[in-house]
Order: structure tokens, then sequence, then C-alpha cells
């Protein structure tokens, strides 16, 4: 039984008795009982991955700057595509891999030389999207895509509010997951509680159209005064965003952009892929 | 009262009221605590044993509401945030967090303590 895990890029399947405990910009550390710590490294490069060239970085960084990497093979590893390299030979614990033609990398440094199992689980499923592609989210509940070139900016996961914030040119989109959405919304409709408790953080009058009891979206009023103003230099620009009640999840999605408006097809595309997947166990 | 050592040892502790706390249930069915208010241990050094405290009232929202009333001598602070996980549909850490939140602000105030 396994869990995806989509991160900045990164796509992998952890087992489920495993769980991110450090979610970073091109980081990722993922914990279990009993089993090796293991810590991913990307990010893109500016030339497809040379282990000659680029190596002696890596081993450096994981402490291990003595060792070489070495071409690895296994059985399971002839139908990957792109390169996979380990180091040190004896006891292999890092493992960098070439994702298919893009110019990334992918370092997996275990604590400890990992079992069979969860080597070719983690390095099996591991992928990576660079930055000027649609990128897939998954991290403890939560699902959704970010527009090409967003790049994250702070990511906290407080009991019962989730945040994160992507900065993409002068657009900020922020992704928020509030929970329990009964206790929060208590007996109200999702529009009252928009108005009441969203709103007042914006501090100006928005619009709100609902679009059925478990979805809204607010927005600055229309007007040609402010679409003009938005685009000038000085101004804030703009506030625009959806909010989502999932009632099986019992959670509240909430998609805010500021600034200037990406396209309404992105901004569609980002707010419908955000979603909250079932918990397990 | 021993603190606890490690995580662990934290989820197995079981919350108790502290005595001299009085529960009221408000309309809405949420729980209203009257606790004595907590002084500074040497402001509560300096008083006589004979002096009364000020009472304040706490009232709790309904998920406080519900693990409160899951309070009841024996269960420990993981079996209350596995209720909560489950009654909540919340990711088990989540709940954990939230609970042991919970707990340690009732116990600044003087109205839970650890067993």
């Amino acid at each position: 039984m396994t869990a995806s895990l989509g991160w900045d890029g990164l796509r992998v399947e952890i087992p489920a008795n495993m769980e991110p405990v450090i979610l970073d910009r091109g980081f990722v550390r993922i914990a279990g009982p009993d089993l090796p710590v293991l810590d991913l490294r990307f990010g893109p490069e500016k030339a497809p991955f040379d282990p000659d060239k680029d190596g002696s970085r890596l081993l450096k960084a994981s402490g291990i700057g003595d060792a070489r990497l070495a071409p690895f093979h296994a059985p399971w590893t002839e139908r990957l595509e792109g390169g996979i390299w380990a180091a040190p030979s004896a006891e292999a614990r890092l493992f960098v891999l070439r994702p298919r033609e893009t110019k990334g990398v992918v370092a997996a440094l275990f604590s400890a030389p990992p079992p069979t199992t969860l080597l070719r689980t983690i390095v099996v499923s591991l992928d990576w999207a660079p930055p000027d592609a649609w990128r897939s989210w998954c991290c403890y509940d939560l699902r959704f895509e970010t527009p090409p070139h967003a790049v994250l900016g702070t990511a906290s996961f407080r009991p019962g509010a989730f945040k994160l914030e992507f900065s993409l040119g002068r657009t900020t989109l922020i992704f928020e997951r509030l929970a329990p959405a009964s206790v929060l919304l208590a007996e109200t409709t999702l529009e009252t509680w928009l108005e009441k408790n969203v709103l007042r953080g914006h501090g100006r009058g928005l619009c709100i159209t609902s679009s059925g009891p478990a979805e809204a979206r607010f927005a600055d009023p229309a007007s040609p005064w402010r679409r003009i103003l938005a685009g000038l230099p000085f101004n804030p620009g703009q506030v625009r965003g959806g909010v989502r009640h999932d009632k099986a999840g019992n959670r509240i999605l909430i998609l805010t952009e500021r600034g200037r408006s990406i396209p309404a097809q992105d901004f569609d595309r980002t707010f419908s892929t955000y979603a909250t997947t079932a918990i397990q166990g | 009262m021993q603190q606890p050592q490690s995580k662990a040892d934290a989820l197995c502790a079981v919350p108790v009221p502290m005595p001299g706390i009085r529960t009221t249930v408000s309309d809405q069915g949420l729980v209203r605590i009257s606790h004595p208010a907590t002084l500074k241990p040497w402001l509560a050094r300096l008083l006589p044993a004979s002096v009364a405290l000020p009472l304040r009232t706490l009232e709790l929202d309904a998920m406080g509401t519900f693990v409160w009333n899951h309070i009841d001598g024996t269960a420990t602070v993981d079996d209350l945030a596995r209720q909560v996980a489950q009654h909540y549909a919340c990711l088990p850490a989540e709940a954990q967090q939230a609970v042991a939140m919970f707990i340690r602000q009732l116990g600044q105030r003087g109205i839970l303590g650890l067993r």
C-alpha cells in the first residue's frame, strides 16, 4: 500500500507507514518507524545531469564526498527512462536520477542502506516536472495543480488551517484548507460564512457569486476604472477567488488570487483541480 | 504531576478535570467552564489560603465541547485524538496536534491536569 506525494514538481509513491516530515522548496524528508529516513533533493539544472561533472557536488552535499557515483543496475531498473547512479559502491544509500529528458535531477539519500522493496517503490515512482509545466501537488489530504512558473513561497500546516502561498510574476496564489467545516460553518451557509470571515480579511467590498450551496466565487467589483488601475505598477492589483465546501471531507477549500490576474482558463483549471483526497487509515 | 518525557508518553497521558471546576451547557449545546482564576506562583504564595479566587468562565466551541465530553478520566490523549479524527474526518496527526493544543491551553488555565 502506497500513497502519492506531489511536491514542487516531484512525484513519488511512499509506503503507507512513511510520511513526509519536512516539505520545503526542492527538498522533502520522508520518515517512518523502523525505516531509514529518506531525504529527497530535486530541482532544475542548467544542463542534463552529468555524473562526472555534477556528481561531486551531490556527494559532498550528502556527506559522502570520498565516494564516486556509479551507474546503478537492478532487474527492475531496466524499464526506467533516464539514468540512475548510486554511491557508495559497497552499500549504496545515495541514488541520483535524471528523470526522462528534462534538465533536472533528483537525489534520494537514505540514512542507511534501504531494503530492496523500499528502494524499488521509491525509485520506480520518482518523477519530476520542470517549473515551466503545469505541476501537480499532492500532500497530506490536499491535491491541486499550479500553472507554469508558479514558485512556492510559504507553506504552513497548522491543525485545521493549511496554507500554501505561490508567486507567479506579479500574482500571488493562496491555497487554504480549513477544517472541520461543520464547526466553522456552524449551520450557516457558505456564502454567509464567506461574507463574515474571508472578505473581512481583504478589507474591501468584494462581489460574491454562488454557484450552488457548496461553491462560491468572489472578486473585486468589475468596473472599467478598477481594471485600468489594476494594471498600473503601483497598484496592488485585483482580488479574485473561489471557495468550495467539501462536505464528504468536512473541509473548506479557498483559492485566492491577488495582484495581476492570470488568464481565466488557468485560474479555472487551478480552482477545479483543488480538492481533498480521502484519508486512509 | 510528572511531565511527559516523549510524544508517546504524552499521548498515553489521561486528562482529568481539576477540582473546583463547574460546567454548564449553553442553549447551543456548547460547554461553559467556570474555573478559579490562575495566579502567578509568587502571587499565589503571598495570598492567604482563605482568600477565594474570582471565577472565570470559558465557553468552548463545538470541537472543544466534543473533546470535553469525551474526557472521562480513562480516555488518553491518543484516544481523544482518534475520536476527533474519526468524528471530524481529519488527519490523525492533525487531530493529535489539535487535541494536544486544547489540553495544553486548558492546563494553563488550571482546568485540566494530566494523570
